[in-house]
């Protein structure tokens, strides 16, 4: 017989305005002492204004998914992609912001111990606008 | 166990901002939702500059979106171009409880000849 395994989303978006600073955020998903099972998750990131290239391949925006325990230990980290810079000479991130969707092959990975998701963005220098990250992510408790 | 078969819902949506609507009232309020595609039907460029365009989903009236889908305000009408599509991995299912909603932050995303086509993948 087989299981199917009842899951949650939930969207998680950043935004830094001009000017702003570094950002550093974490989003709790299931508290610690939590069983919780990573199935996918969706990346993407970029700027309103074509511009703005404080979003980089050397200081690109970061995905971490870590467990609740006291060192809130890192399981998983990822650059999130890069693409919604809004401009006909970027094609291909102009409209729909690409996004890169991660299916966890197989069952998931398990977090024994709560999860939660941390966003790190690089900080937002000058006057081209806002940037932005955003982590969509499916798992089952 | 088997989930059965998979039922689909295309319908055309233009929408305005911060109107909070359901997707297709014709889809029970209660579903395993297992998919979505998202698409615009023509690349406008009447959207604000240096906003972040948002299409959100929602379960019902719920304040917290599900899944986000941002879109960059283009310069030009034809540029490359795909819809936004997800599918659960093949054993699992995202409970909706009150209803498939969806919501945008603002307006000049659509029009109504050029409408968003969504299709809804889900088991009633």
């Amino acid at each position: 017989m087989r299981n199917y395994y009842k899951s949650k989303s939930k969207s998680i978006y950043h935004e830094s305005a001009q000017s702003d600073g570094a950002l550093d955020s974490s989003t709790t998903i299931a508290s610690s002492g939590t069983r919780v099972c990573l199935r996918s998750f969706d990346l993407s990131s970029g700027a309103a204004q074509y511009q703005n290239v404080n979003i980089t391949q050397s200081s690109p925006c970061y995905v971490y998914f870590e467990k609740m325990d006291s060192s809130n230990t890192e399981v998983l980290k990822m650059p999130i992609t890069l693409g919604g810079l809004g401009a006909l000479v970027f094609l291909g991130g102009g409209v729909v912001t690409p996004s890169s969707f991660m299916t966890i092959p197989g069952p998931g990975i398990l977090f024994d111990d709560g999860m939660r998701v941390r966003i790190t963005m690089p900080a937002n220098p000058g006057t081209l606008g806002p940037i932005f990250a955003l982590v969509n992510v499916v798992y089952s408790i | 166990m088997s989930l059965g078969y998979c039922q689909v819902s295309t319908v055309s949506l233009n929408p305005s901002a911060d109107d909070r609507q359901l997707i297709d009232s014709s889809i029970p309020s209660r579903i395993k939702l297992v998919g979505f595609s998202v698409g615009m039907t023509r690349v406008l460029t009447a959207g604000s500059t240096n906003v972040f365009q948002r299409f959100r989903l929602f379960d019902g009236s719920s304040s917290d979106p599900f899944w986000t889908i941002v879109y960059a305000r283009p310069t030009a009408e034809t540029i490359s171009y795909e819809p936004s599509v997800f599918m659960v991995t093949e054993d699992s299912y995202l409970q909706i409880e009150n209803g498939l909603s969806y919501e945008v932050t603002t307006d000049g995303l659509a029009s109504e000849s050029f409408p968003f086509l969504v299709n809804v993948f889900y088991i009633g």
